[in-house]
């Protein structure tokens, strides 16, 4: 889906080499007890995830969701290529953010060779890492093991009680099923727009303020951007009004099934002993 | 619109001049198209509505999690507030909401909570000044708006703190002590005291009064927003001012099927009969259609030939059930657009009108039930048998074409509509839809009308009819000598092109030697594009590059301008390597509005490289454009071709070595492709530039490209002249 890669800038060309790059809700095409859970079993795994660690962020209750979702990555037989390399400095910034916050130290106390160290602040800093990037795993195994097609089905059905206090569920979930058919396109346009940005040469002398001239660049890539999506909106309305308006997003109703509730039954209980865990 | 049965029983939709009249007389007075649209109605979106906040919440995404995922490019995020905006902007608050639901949800799948928050103070802030905007608030007005959102998104930041009381007391903690390191770090330098007292003082309150803090920050970081979006929407609304972005099809008076799910009147598109009908676009007092008098049967084949702006796509949406502003339309019952047994219409664009994200889903979106359609039976009588679970993502036009036509016959119509359906495609395509339309056509259940500009497609029909400046000039006829296009499109692309062309900086060789690629390379998601690739073109060669969907010619054309490293390989220009020398190589994208990125013509031009008034002049009339009509024109107010030709004068004024054009023949009328060849052709004879055509299809390059390289699978497949392969 969103796809960008960053490339080390190598004289030798010849070299063949990895490229480090970004993939977001990107299906790993395989079979397995995970993929073919419903969608919406896996939206709410990662939503009561995202809770129960932003709720109760203690070390028992990480330890447990973390352990939870390596589970399911290895059920769902996820290469070891699919993880996202970040870039070298966000392990640096994550290195220095934590030597600041160590030095602070504060209890527990570790007496070591004589020398009492607070581990107080490692202890809060990596709590709070944690946290994030346990955010962050939920959201890629969810991308990893879902197609596109099924997010939108999933949360009309997910959504159907709020029919009873008039909420337009099936206008929200044909937006979500546009939104995700325009991301392929959209990621692609955009692109294209900053290749193009690319071809053009830089301006020589600026004759107004660096600020000034990057506010009026910035306006005319979104302009260009918007230009290509308000056109796209008004072909892609006809085509909805060709269709008879708004109906059935999805040819093939999928419900849960056994293995889903187990699957919900499983994310219960772990949440609940993630949350009695003492902080 | 309203249906009336007349003495004999059958059913004519009446068009009271008078009424339509005011109607229009009151769009016209409410200014741009988006005001009026976001005052009239009330209840479910419409189309449009849908459409528009589903695209730019999609667009609100991207940009969220690009400065999410890359910090440096931390503003970006920001400018989320843009596409929100023109959603306030455009339409009623409703459908921000649901751009504000989708856009929320798709970022907490990619990103998480954090980038949620983003949308939402984004969708507030928008929300707030494309409002301001539509209604032309005073800025005090917009003022007062910030100081009663600023407050609110402050409280709840705060209020959704104080729920999740274990993160917040953990995050306090952290900025404490990263505050505590910082301050030790610098103690050790400076005497404790002073300065770092004070701060540290500061530090402590700030973090014990939390809630200040935090409310304070959001009410600042707000009231920044407002002004950045004040500073950079308004701008950009202003220029969008220029696309109109019209559902021509919805009739406002018309309630939607899926909204008030089905009625009994049962569809009765054909036989229908128009009796000098005339219409006229909203805020337009030009007549599209002038007096039109047809008749249609049923089971029949029809073709409708005309020029672009003939009004051939509004007697269209008249048969869909459109009203006219004056004269009769006569059919058994209402038209029905896209109901079972009604109306079914197939668009130009292969991109846009496929809705489904699989290609099974296309088939019954919009269905009011996905009950007793056979997708696998439709999908096999268009040729498409086995797709169903690909993703449509991945098909070429041709495909998405023809996916359009099951989609359209999973409602069993009785009246088939093709609103130029092949005028994007390549000879393969077009052939193969066409065959398509016709065996639907002439059958009992079905009558097609197929519109098209081709006089060979005409042929097939059983019936033509011919458009010319909203009138049906010929009646019914067999198509034959008579039906000339080419002619009027020879006609209008003989420009002067004989100008003092410029010519390349340096004319040099590029060699392309070894090059292969591979699209995430180490991942599961690996995609090799292309493998050892060798090609060279000499200066003033020119090349056709052809291959399928996935061959890898785009790819190929990326790498070749320096845009790309390739995996393994490499590229060079003369004597540099071409990723040095970004530019020399000029590539022209399918969609050249992306790369026109100034506001009218001229300060594109002067932005792409022309160095003064004169030579983007020259780079106009290198085009085969009038400087004098075009250099102070809008770019959005452009016509598709035009656009395209700008966008090679653009690159041209920059003087390359090398013009790369993807498929630059896609989605033009014979008139414009015709134009196009016209132009490449003579750049090639006076300036000396290579020229490389990439393009699915052999046709149409015979005057530009006398070598062909024909790719496959990611490997060139043969390399001869074009005497060679025939």
């Amino acid at each position: 889906m969103f796809q960008r890669s960053r490339q080390r800038p190598s004289n030798n060309s010849n070299k063949e080499h990895r490229a480090s790059q970004v993939n977001f809700l990107r299906e790993v095409k395989i079979d397995s007890p995970v993929h073919r859970m419903w969608a919406g079993t896996k939206l709410l795994g990662v939503g009561g995830l995202s809770f129960t660690a932003v709720y109760y962020p203690s070390w028992g209750s990480l330890a447990l969701l973390t352990s939870l979702l390596v589970v399911t990555t290895f059920l769902a037989r996820i290469p070891g290529g699919a993880w996202p390399r970040p870039p070298r400095w966000f392990w640096l910034a994550i290195v220095v953010a934590g030597a600041l916050a160590s030095i602070a130290g504060g209890s527990p106390f570790l007496h070591l060779a004589g020398t009492r160290i607070g581990l107080g602040g490692l202890d809060a800093y990596t709590r709070f890492v944690a946290v994030g990037m346990l955010l962050l795993l939920g959201a890629a195994v969810f991308g990893w093991t879902t197609s596109l097609a099924d997010i939108a089905p999933s949360v009309s059905t997910l959504m159907r009680p709020f029919r009873a206090v008039r909420l337009p569920v099936d206008e929200l979930a044909a937006s979500v099923s546009l939104a995700v058919r325009s991301l392929p396109l959209l990621v692609g346009e955009m692109r294209s727009l900053l290749a193009a940005r690319k071809l053009r040469p830089r301006p020589e002398a600026p004759k107004v303020s660096g600020l000034e001239r990057r506010l009026s660049e910035l306006i005319d890539l979104l302009v260009a951007a918007l230009a290509v999506s308000v056109r796209r909106s008004g072909e892609m309305a006809e085509a909805i009004t060709a269709r008879g308006g708004v109906g059935v997003i999805s040819s093939r109703t999928r419900r849960p099934g056994r293995v889903d509730f187990v699957a919900l039954g499983v994310l219960a209980v772990i949440c609940y002993a993630a949350s009695s865990l003492p902080t | 619109m309203r249906w009336y049965p007349d003495v004999s029983g059958r059913w004519q939709s009446v068009a009271m001049t008078v009424d339509s009249e005011r109607r229009s007389a009151a769009r016209r007075s409410a200014g741009s198209a988006g005001v009026a649209r976001a005052e009239t109605h009330r209840g479910a979106l419409r189309p449009l509505e849908l459409a528009t906040a589903s695209v730019l919440a999609a667009l609100a995404v991207v940009l969220t999690v690009a400065g999410w995922f890359l910090p440096h490019l931390g503003v970006i995020a920001a400018m989320a507030v843009v596409p929100l905006g023109v959603v306030a902007h455009r339409h009623r608050i409703r459908a921000l909401l649901v751009a504000t639901f989708t856009a929320s949800l798709l970022c907490f799948l990619v990103a998480g909570t954090g980038a949620v928050t983003n949308i939402v103070e984004c969708a507030a802030v928008g929300g707030l000044v494309g409002v301001a905007k539509r209604r032309s608030w005073n800025p005090l007005s917009l003022v007062a708006g910030t100081a009663v959102i600023g407050p609110v998104l402050g409280a709840a930041s705060v209020g959704i703190l104080d729920m999740f009381g274990s993160l917040r007391k953990l995050t306090i903690l952290q900025l404490r002590n990263t505050w505590v390191g910082v301050r030790r770090i610098v103690e050790l330098a400076a005497p404790p005291g002073g300065v770092v007292g004070s701060l540290n003082s500061f530090v402590d309150s700030a973090l014990r009064l939390w809630w200040v803090t935090v409310f304070t920050v959001v009410v600042v970081g707000t009231v920044w927003l407002v002004l950045v979006a004040w500073l950079i929407l308004g701008p950009v609304l202003d220029r969008l001012e220029w696309i109109d972005a019209d559902d021509r099809l919805d009739d406002p008076g018309a309630t939607l099927i899926g909204a008030c799910g089905g009625s009994e009147v049962v569809p009765g598109p054909v036989p229908v009969r128009l009796d000098s009908v005339s219409y006229a676009y909203p805020g337009s007092a030009k007549l599209a259609l002038a007096e039109v008098s047809i008749s249609i049967g049923e089971g029949l084949m029809v073709a409708l030939v005309g020029d672009n702006g003939s009004g051939k796509s509004t007697l269209l949406r008249i048969l869909a059930g459109r009203s006219p502003t004056s004269g009769f339309v006569t059919r058994p019952g209402p038209a029905g657009l896209g109901r079972k047994g009604g109306t079914a219409l197939i668009m130009q664009h292969p991109e846009t009108q496929i809705l489904g994200v699989r290609v099974e889903d296309d088939v019954v979106w919009g269905l009011p039930s996905s009950h007793g359609v056979d997708v696998e039976g439709l999908l096999e009588s268009v040729g498409l048998a086995g797709m169903g679970g690909r993703e449509t993502a991945g098909l070429s036009g041709g495909e998405l074409q023809r996916l359009a036509v099951a989609a359209a016959m999973a409602r069993s119509p009785r009246l088939l509509l093709s609103d130029e359906s092949t005028a994007m495609l390549d000879g393969q395509g077009r052939r193969q839809l066409t065959a398509l339309l016709r065996s639907l056509g002439g059958t009992e259940a079905t009558t097609v009308v197929h519109v098209t500009h081709r006089p060979a497609e005409a042929q097939i029909a059983d019936e033509v009819y011919r458009m010319q400046a909203g009138c049906l000039t010929a009646g019914i006829a067999r198509v034959g000598a008579t039906v000339d296009v080419k002619e009027s499109a020879a006609a209008r692309s003989r420009a002067d092109v004989s100008v003092p062309a410029q010519s390349p900086l340096r004319p040099e060789p590029l060699k392309v030697v070894g090059v292969s690629h591979t699209y995430s390379l180490g991942t599961p998601w690996a995609n090799a594009a292309l493998s050892q690739i060798t090609l060279s073109f000499e200066p003033g060669d020119g090349v056709l590059i052809v291959g399928d969907n996935g061959s890898g010619k785009s790819t190929l054309a990326w790498i070749m301008a320096g845009l790309l490293r390739p995996s393994q390989g490499t590229v060079t220009l003369g004597d540099r390597c071409v990723l040095e020398a970004v530019g020399s190589v000029a590539v022209a994208f399918q969609h050249a509005r992306l790369q026109l990125q100034r506001s009218t013509v001229g300060l594109d031009l002067r932005a792409a490289g022309a160095t003064d008034d004169a030579s983007a002049r020259a780079a106009l009339l290198q085009v085969g454009l009038d400087p004098d009509e075009l250099l102070d024109r809008k770019i959005d107010g452009l016509s598709g071709g035009q656009q395209r030709r700008v966008a090679l004068a653009g690159l041209l004024a920059n003087r390359p070595s090398v013009l790369v054009l993807d498929e630059p023949l896609a989605g033009l009328d014979a008139a414009g492709q015709e134009g196009i060849i016209e132009v490449l052709a003579g750049l090639r004879r006076q300036s000396g530039v290579t020229v490389v055509v990439i393009s699915h299809d052999l046709e149409g390059t015979e005057r530009v490209a006398e070598r062909v390289v024909q790719l496959g699978s990611g490997r060139v497949l043969s390399d001869t002249s074009r005497g060679a392969l025939r």
